[in-house]
């Protein structure tokens, strides 16, 4: 197996043995404990008892954005391929609700052991230990091998995909924040002058912010800028700068 | 396809070698006052039941050529109000000739429409079962474009899920291959009935 068709097989046969009682925040931030179970690679070579390694870190996320198709072109860091998919998203349906999550994880894991015991004994031990502590946020994964961190970055992908589904669409649907489209597509709502109200909200948060000096002025511009919005809020925006 | 060429087309492909002769020259002439004809009741200018009077002073052998050109421009893409305004005018010209075939003519195009639907009612199938599958794993529904740390997660369309679905698309591409096969079939069984009828 060559190393493109190791990391399919280990995307494919990961599996997450416990999910998180909790989905990701849909108005803050989450942080999700994991446990990736493997085994030794050393296995093979051994006849004696079975053992697991358990690698343990954290994943964190930062609050969830609901977006526009046209603001997801204004962030940069997508590959030209991304880009031209939206810009053909965005020309057809220009308020397709679009979620945009940010999450941090070290590569390093906070701690790593060898346990005895196969990989399900090992689990059953570890998540009894997760509901005594009433744990709403860790995860326990099986994965494959040296490859664990390609078992960690499909267990991120289904945990947002997931919490998209189950939580920040639906949450944010409630909250009058997307509403269906004649097509029966979930669109971004706006107000009479067709401006979104996830943008209207944030902005006023991000103003009131900048007036208070916990945010750089140039972070709200830079929001500004990518909804489009500039304009609309210039004068607002220049009025944070008079003095008196 | 079995269109016989047109004396226009021949005369045409004539000009670059060969001078034309008087009944050439005619043919042209002829063919000229009928693309005029044509142009005007595509753009929806003249009826169907304007045509004969507007082709009252062209001699019926030329008859042949304007079915033809309603039968060509008929395509598996074309829609139904297209479709419908070449039968019409395809019928409306039958209806000028001597011997008329009118019924046989109808009988034809109404299977190439037939082809046309049964194609819509088999893709209409397909995105039926697609939009049952979806309900039951809504998960297939979202899409995600990653870039380091960044995900953005989408609701995709049903055309895109048949569009990025490889086996779907091929089944999408297996039906429509089917289907315009068979119509092209017909079409080219209605030119040789049209051609038959021009003699």
């Amino acid at each position: 197996m060559d190393m493109d068709e190791r990391i399919k097989y280990a995307f494919e046969h990961s599996k997450v043995l416990k999910w998180p009682k909790q989905l990701l925040s849909s108005f803050g931030s989450s942080e999700v404990n994991y446990h990736v179970l493997t085994e030794p690679v050393y296995r093979e070579f051994t006849k004696g008892e079975a053992e697991t390694v358990v690698r343990e870190g954290k994943v964190s996320w930062y609050r969830p954005q609901l977006i526009t198709p046209e603001y997801i072109l204004r962030i940069e860091g997508f590959s030209e391929e991304a880009k031209n998919t939206l810009l053909a998203i965005a020309s057809e349906m220009p308020d397709l609700a679009n979620i945009l999550y940010r999450f941090h994880f070290k590569r390093e894991v906070d701690s790593m052991s060898f346990v005895s015991g196969s990989i399900e004994s090992v689990a059953d031990k570890i998540a009894g230990d997760i509901d005594r502590r009433g744990d709403n946020l860790s995860a326990i994964i099986r994965g494959e091998g040296d490859l664990w961190d390609i078992s960690l970055s499909k267990f991120i992908l289904d945990m947002m995909t997931r919490s998209a589904l189950q939580s920040q669409f639906p949450e944010l649907r409630k909250k009058g924040l997307i509403t269906y489209n004649n097509l029966g597509y979930q669109a971004i709502a706006r107000d009479a002058q067709g401006i979104p109200l996830i943008a209207k909200k944030e902005i006023d948060t991000m103003f009131d912010m900048v007036r208070h000096g916990d945010m750089d002025p140039k972070d709200l511009k830079i929001e500004l800028d990518r909804w489009g919005l500039f304009p609309l809020y210039q004068d607002r925006f220049f009025d944070l700068f008079k003095r008196g | 396809m079995g269109f016989l060429k047109t004396a226009r087309e021949i005369a045409l492909e004539k000009t670059s070698s060969d001078k034309l002769n008087s009944q050439e020259i005619a043919d042209i002439k002829q063919h000229t006052k009928i693309d005029t004809i044509l142009a005007k009741y595509y753009k929806d200018q003249i009826e169907p039941d304007q045509l004969w009077h507007h082709l009252k002073e062209i001699p019926e052998k030329y008859f042949g050529q304007v079915q033809n050109n309603f039968l060509r421009s008929f395509t598996f893409q074309s829609n139904p109000y297209d479709a419908d305004k070449r039968k019409r005018g395809l019928l409306a010209v039958e209806n000028l000739k001597k011997i008329n075939r009118s019924s046989d003519i109808e009988n034809y195009f109404d299977q190439l429409i037939q082809v046309q639907k049964d194609f819509q009612d088999e893709v209409d199938r397909l995105i039926e079962y697609v939009k049952e599958d979806l309900e039951k794993n809504p998960e297939k529904r979202l899409q995600t474009f990653q870039q380091g740390n960044q995900i953005i997660i989408k609701e995709l369309t049903v055309e895109e899920i048949l569009e990025q679905d490889k086996g779907l698309k091929q089944k999408l591409n297996q039906i429509e291959k089917k289907y315009s096969t068979k119509f092209n079939q017909l079409k080219e069984k209605m030119a040789i009935l049209l051609n038959k009828t021009e003699e």
